[in-house]
This record gives C-alpha cells, sequence and structure tokens, in this order.
C-alpha cells in the first residue's frame, strides 16, 4: 500500500478537496492501469502506463473535473499525489 | 563557407550546401525561426576538431529534435558515416574507431537498428545515395515543397525521422521541432498553430487515440498528415479524416531494411474508397514509390505470383513453405485461421485479389544486415540480378487490376504495437523466466479501430489471483522487456482455454481478451 503523505504547505480549508483529488486520481489510476492498489506515490509509468494511456487518463481528468492538463504534466508529476498538485484548487492556492 | 575543402563532394553534399543556402531553417516554439546553417556550421567545427574524417563513423547520441539534424547533417556534409541509436546518457557524439565493427561501404551514410522486440538488434545502412534518392522521391509523392514546414516529430533511431529530415531537405522545407513529442490533440493542434507546421508523420496508434480523444475537428495548418506503421481500419482512417478536416492523410508502408517507405496510399473520400469488396481489408498501403519493386508470394496455388509490374523472371518460382503457410497443426485444428495472419475477414472473392508474402525489391533495399552475409541460409535478404530483394514476413493482398496493396498481418507471431515490432513468443519466454512452471500466452488485444493497443500475458498460476503477486510479476517480466514501456498486462485467467495436448487454444483466448479488455 501505499503511504499518502500530507502536504505541509497545504491550507486547511484545502485538506478535504485535495484529499478528494488524489483519491480520484488514484481511481483513475486503478482505472486505467488494472491494478487494485496503486499507492499514492506510485509512478504512473513503473506501472505499465505508457503514453498513449497517458493521454487517456489526461482526458479523463478532463472529463471528471473539468481541468484541462497537459500531458507533460503526468510526465513530470507522475504519481496521484504530485498530479493532484496540478489541479487548480491546489495551484492557485495563496502562497 | 571556410570548410568547403574539407567536405565530401556529392551529391548529398550538395544537397545540404544548396538547402542551407535557400536560408534552410527550423523552428522552435522558443527559438522563432534559425536558420539550419548555423547549426550545421557549429557542429562540423566541433566534429573536426575531435578529429573527425571522411569515412569516419560517428555515434548520434543527441535525443531529438533540430539538434539531431543539424548533427547528422554536418557529420554527413564531412563524409562520416552516422551510427544511430537510441539516446543514452553521455555526450552528443563520439567517433567509434572504424577498424571496431563490421566493414562498412564507401557510399554509407546511416547505419540504422531495424525495429524487432528479440535479443540483438540488427542493422542496415542507407547510403548517401539512397538518401538524396529517397528524399526526393518522397517529398515528390506527398507534394512537399519549400514553403512547407514539417514536423520532427519522430524520435530517432527509429527509422521515420530519415523521411521526416530528408523529405524536407530535398525540397528546402522548413523543420519545425515540437517541445513534447506526444500531445494531447488541442495541445498537438496549438503546436501545429504556433510553429505553421503543414506536415506531420505520426505513428498509426498516435493519430488514432488524436482522433478518439479530440473533442471535435482540430483547427491546424496541417495540408499533408502521414500516417504509417500499423494497418488502417476505414473506420480509423474516418475518424482521422473527421479530426483534421481539408487535411491530405496518406498511408504510408515500409521498413527500414528497404529504406524506410516503400508504399504510400492517399486515403481520399472513404465513402468512395470503400465502396467494393475490398472494406474488410482497410485502406491500402497504396503503390510502390519509385524505385521500389514488389512481389507477392502467394499463398495459393502452390507457385508464386510475380507482381513486379516491370517483367522479371523470378529465379525462384518456389514459395519457401516454411513463409507461406505459418500453420501448426499441433495447436490449429483449422489451417485457415492460424496465428495472427487472418484477423482480417475474408474479402469478397470477385475481387481478385492475390494474398501473400510481401517481398520488396528495387534501387533501396539494403545489401544486408550488417556484419551478416546475405546469402547466409535463413537470411531475409536474397540477392539477384539486378538487386537485393527483401522477404518482409507482411502478409499483404494485391489486387492487380488496381495495382494497389493492403498489409494483412505478419507471418510470424510478431505484432505491431506503437511503432514497435514484438515477437509474442519472447514475450512468453520472458514470463516463463520469471514464472516458471506455468503456462503462458501473449495475446494482443485490439481497439475498435483494430490496432493492437496492449499485450495481455495470460496464465493461469491461481497465485496470480492475488493483485499484488500479480502486479510484482509484472514488474518482473517488465524488467525483463527491450522497452520498460511497452504495454503490457499480466491477467490471470482460472480456466485456461485447451486444444487438444495441453495446448493453449490462443484464438479463443484472444476473443475473449478482446471482450474483456479490448475497450
Amino acid at each position: 500500500m501505499g503511504e499518502d503523505r500530507t502536504n505541509d504547505e497545504l491550507m486547511p480549508s484545502d485538506v478535504a478537496s485535495k484529499h478528494d483529488e488524489k483519491e480520484l486520481l488514484r481511481a483513475l489510476f486503478s482505472e486505467l492501469l488494472e491494478i487494485d492498489d496503486v499507492g499514492m506515490n506510485d509512478d504512473f509509468f513503473d506501472l505499465g502506463g505508457e503514453s498513449l494511456m497517458a493521454m487517456r487518463l489526461v482526458a479523463r481528468i478532463e472529463e471528471r473535473t473539468g481541468t484541462r492538463l497537459s500531458l507533460r504534466d503526468v510526465f513530470d508529476w507522475p504519481s496521484p499525489a504530485e498530479l493532484a498538485s496540478r489541479l487548480p484548487a491546489n495551484v492557485e492556492r495563496p502562497a | 563557407m571556410t570548410n568547403a575543402d574539407r567536405t565530401r563532394s556529392d551529391a548529398l553534399t550538395e544537397l545540404i550546401r544548396a538547402s542551407t543556402d535557400r536560408r534552410w531553417s527550423h523552428r522552435t516554439s522558443g527559438a522563432g525561426v534559425v536558420p539550419f546553417a548555423a547549426g550545421i556550421e557549429a557542429w562540423s567545427h566541433e566534429l573536426r576538431d575531435g578529429g573527425v574524417h571522411e569515412g569516419d563513423v560517428v555515434r548520434a547520441n543527441v535525443s531529438r529534435g533540430t539538434d539531431w539534424a543539424e548533427l547528422v547533417l554536418a557529420a554527413l556534409r564531412l563524409g562520416a558515416i552516422v551510427w544511430l541509436q537510441a539516446p543514452i546518457d553521455g555526450p552528443a557524439w563520439e567517433l567509434v574507431a572504424p577498424q571496431g565493427g563490421p566493414p562498412l561501404g564507401t557510399d554509407t551514410a546511416l547505419v540504422l537498428p531495424t525495429s524487432g522486440s528479440t535479443g540483438s538488434r540488427k542493422h542496415v545502412e542507407l547510403t548517401r545515395r539512397e538518401l538524396v534518392d529517397f528524399g526526393s522521391v518522397i517529398s515528390d509523392r506527398y507534394g512537399l515543397t519549400d514553403s512547407d514546414v514539417v514536423m520532427l516529430f519522430t524520435e530517432p533511431p527509429f527509422d521515420v525521422v530519415v523521411e521526416e529530415v530528408f523529405g524536407a531537405l530535398a525540397v528546402g522545407a522548413t523543420i519545425a521541432a515540437p517541445e513534447q513529442r506526444v500531445m494531447m490533440p488541442i495541445e498537438f493542434a496549438e503546436c501545429c498553430g504556433q510553429l505553421d507546421v503543414t506536415v506531420a508523420n505520426l505513428p498509426t496508434s498516435y493519430a488514432l487515440q488524436l482522433a478518439r480523444l479530440a473533442p471535435g475537428p482540430l483547427e491546424t495548418p496541417l495540408k499533408t498528415l502521414v500516417i504509417g506503421g500499423e494497418r488502417l481500419s476505414w473506420d480509423g482512417a474516418e475518424a482521422v479524416l473527421a479530426t483534421f478536416p481539408g487535411v491530405k492523410i496518406f498511408n504510408a508502408y515500409g521498413l527500414t531494411e528497404c529504406c524506410v517507405t516503400s508504399t504510400v496510399h492517399e486515403v481520399g473520400d472513404p465513402a468512395i474508397a470503400r465502396a467494393d469488396g475490398t472494406r474488410p481489408l482497410g485502406v491500402p498501403i497504396g503503390r510502390p514509390l519509385d524505385g521500389v519493386r514488389l512481389r507477392v508470394v502467394a499463398e495459393r496455388e502452390g507457385a508464386a505470383t510475380v507482381s513486379d509490374m516491370v517483367t522479371d523472371t523470378d529465379p525462384d518460382p518456389d514459395p519457401d513453405p516454411d513463409l507461406v503457410t505459418d500453420t501448426d497443426p499441433d495447436t490449429d485444428p483449422d489451417p485457415d485461421t492460424d496465428t495472427d495472419t487472418d484477423l482480417v475477414t475474408d474479402p469478397d472473392p470477385d475481387t481478385d485479389l492475390v494474398i501473400g508474402e510481401l517481398v520488396v525489391g528495387g534501387r533501396r533495399v539494403a545489401d544486408g544486415y550488417l556484419g551478416a552475409p546475405r546469402s547466409r541460409p535463413g537470411s531475409p535478404f536474397a540477392p539477384e540480378v539486378g538487386g537485393t530483394w527483401f522477404s518482409t514476413g507482411d502478409r499483404v493482398a494485391w489486387q492487380p487490376s488496381t495495382d494497389l496493396y493492403w498489409f494483412l498481418g505478419r507471418y510470424d507471431n510478431q505484432v505491431k504495437i506503437q511503432g514497435q515490432r514484438v515477437e509474442l513468443e519472447y514475450l512468453e519466454q520472458q514470463c516463463a523466466i520469471v514464472d516458471p512452471g506455468w503456462r503462458w500466452a501473449a495475446i494482443p488485444v485490439r481497439s475498435s479501430f483494430e490496432e493492437v493497443t496492449q499485450i495481455r500475458l495470460v496464465s493461469d498460476n491461481p497465485a496470480l489471483g492475488d493483485s499484488k503477486e500479480r502486479a510484482r510479476v509484472e514488474r518482473a517480466i517488465r524488467a525483463r522487456l527491450p522497452s520498460p514501456r511497452l504495454p503490457v498486462k499480466v491477467t490471470y485467467v482460472h480456466d485456461m482455454p485447451q486444444l487438444q495436448g495441453d495446448k493453449i487454444n490462443r484464438r479463443l483466448l484472444e476473443t475473449r481478451m478482446n471482450e474483456d479488455g479490448g475497450r
């Protein structure tokens, strides 16, 4: 099981949505990769994802959240926890 | 140019010089339009300072993009031979001791690995004359001009990069390198817009994925889209046409051994093009390019059917029985449904098709694999008076009345997935090493557009019923694959379908896997 590390920079009000986003991403990884127990810090590509599957991932993230990520985001931020940080609620939070 | 006396003088050098004089340029999103001449000149200095002379072998280690094109052209202008390899960490190039390897031809320009998944890679040589010839033929076929901007999409050493660079070079078209290779549909369209890309050459699997995921028609400056590498169904072609409206789409087919591309077909209007009995075959791969000769070794009637349009006397009309019927009587009760070769529904019998193995000849076929004599038994290269012929192992249909060809599949258990050729038996062997004592079957899964999207590694080892164990085995298998990014998935079945004698019923397994996981 992957450990769900807490992010020190989180604002308290973000915690709930942040958690949901990570869980959503974990579920999407799991669905696409057909792996039951994806860890929050597991790398999409180490789990057997490749670029065409990463495209499906980005498309599904847009479907579910309305946020259009770049494919590069998946390459640069390949775990559910990291990728969640690219979703706007987190990106736009005050510094 | 200060180094004029240090360049090799032949048609290729002339072409590089002519294009750079014409302000041949490239574009990147950061730097705008950059003339090629400066980059080539800089690499030339570096290569000469590093002791590179005519005839030396330089290993190119630049990953991709315009740097790659500049380095290769600089080396070729000096008369050096460029050895292409998958990029590794290290210097951009290195000099390889000429005596260290097999002897290379005096006109050799590039040494390219051929696409293959098993063990050691085979290499072929492309000559300077072939690069000039091929660039001219392919740019003519696609109708490229010096006002075109060709996207440098392909990552070396994959051979399509030769088509992109030398096709553009032939007419002085601009080359544009996107910052990122694989992009989402909107990103791809935006990138084409930013760089004014008019010509792109994409693997079939990627073009289909763009079509599947695009929210609608994509607005781009594209005029020409070349796709190739896998069989293209009409449904797939229609999806691509709908995604890139008004763009001329070509379906290309070829092998590294025969200088990248051998046949090209302009897709045209599917409604007209498929209104005959050939629809089940998918989109044709077209007709041979100038300088290419084709034969089909027919499966039936026992004798070779020579489909070469040039009068050709085949000294050996008997097809090799191993090549023309790949049936294993032990595993397959019905010889007409063997391996992967009949995934296509039989075409209408009225369509006068000749089905068999494609053999490619003509002036751009390599002389053989590097370091392997072509006359060796089992070599796919056959030297004949007038040139070498290469047995592709690809199953094709040929329609004499139209001279069109269709790619149907492979005679061996090789599948193409994301542009890579993969031997299913090789995958099974690797599985058996990781998980000895259990039966494994590598089963290709296809999308609704019929291209292979994934390979299921199927076993009935009960331990694999546990998802953690399955993940562990999958990781161990993946570590043994030639590319760790190959889309493989370990799958457990509790009832492995069988034929007599404990053999796995692959056909049934494939049907099941495609029902389960093909979506």
